[in-house]
């Protein structure tokens, strides 16, 4: 048990900031995080070390999100409080490029926001958890080509959704 | 060349193609401002989701997680479902129960049984006792001898 609370120590975090992304909900975040942890807890048996750890644990957290979701029925997990918003802090050398630079953060949190769940959850996956091609398609259950034609179209959408 | 579509352009600014495929969009985005917007774009996103601040958890999950295993786990059982032991607990109770049950049906039946006894007894207390009262007179010496020989 104390191995495991130093493997729980080390990647609590990134899987609440990913759960929390992705559902957009601080306590449903919260909630799947602890589940998650504590499935993995429960099927450490069935973890093989070819897999990473790491990479095991996001699938774990994100298919009990999806199952949630499905459970829920809801369209689309509820909308990020603004408090959660508000976590962007300045940044910048002068005002002006302070503002401009929290504006630009809270731009791409809004198109982030707006992006369905499966294209939310493949550039968090890429871009903010820096996992492989196969390892997101090991997470997702999906093949190679289908990463990379789905993270194209995220990338697209997102991009579509942000300011000019 | 001809530009690159949207996913061959989201896998060169990942270095994930063959080597020819990387040197030959390479080349492309040299000459088309078009395509070089667009990987410039993929590229600012990119930055600005890894500048985007960590949601703080503010929780100590793996704590949490050890007090939550280190509890028994609660009992599951349907209420009906004894096992072998809870028997035991419950066998003074049961012979006391059942014991009652007997002494009562006991009791019952014999008050049942008394009323007809009570009824047929009669003629029964006629024959045992004798017609005439201990030190009395016996006038009819035939009577007293058959009455001694009745039953």
């Amino acid at each position: 048990m104390l191995a495991f609370s130093e493997l729980v120590s080390r990647h609590q975090d990134r899987i609440y900031r990913f759960l929390a992304r992705l559902t957009r909900s601080p306590d449903d975040a919260l909630d799947f995080t602890q589940e998650t942890f504590l499935n993995a807890y429960q099927a450490l048996g069935r973890w093989r070390p070819q897999a990473r750890f790491s990479t095991w644990l996001f699938q774990i957290a994100r298919n009990l999100a999806f199952d949630q979701l499905r459970r829920s029925r809801r369209v689309e997990f509820v909308t990020l409080e603004e408090e959660q918003a508000s976590g962007i802090q300045d940044a910048g050398p002068t005002p002006e490029a302070a503002l401009q630079t929290t504006q630009r953060l809270h731009a791409l949190e809004r198109a982030l926001a707006r992006l369905p769940a499966e294209h939310r959850e493949i550039l968090l996956l890429r871009e903010i958890e820096d996992l492989g091609y196969e390892d997101i398609a090991a997470v997702l259950g999906i093949h190679l080509g289908t990463v990379k034609s789905r993270l194209a179209r995220a990338r697209a959408g997102l991009l579509e959704h942000m300011p000019p | 060349m001809t530009c690159p579509c949207t996913e061959e352009l989201s896998a060169y600014s990942d270095g994930i193609l063959e080597a020819s495929e990387q040197r030959a969009i390479a080349l492309h985005l040299q000459t088309c401002v078009h395509c070089r917007q667009k990987l410039d774009g993929f590229v600012a996103l990119r930055q600005g989701l890894r500048t985007l601040p960590s949601p703080p958890l503010g929780f100590d999950v793996a704590r949490h997680l050890e007090e939550r295993l280190s509890r028994p786990a609660p009992d599951r059982r349907r209420p009906w479902h004894m096992q072998a032991g809870d028997w035991i607990r419950w066998l003074p109770a049961g012979l006391a129960t059942g014991m009652a049950l007997a002494s009562g049906i006991w009791l019952g039946g014999l008050l049942v049984g008394g009323g007809s006894a009570a009824v047929a007894r009669p003629s029964v207390s006629v024959r045992v006792f004798d017609p005439v009262p201990p030190g009395g007179l016996c006038t009819v010496s035939e009577i007293c001898r058959l009455s001694k020989g009745m039953p």
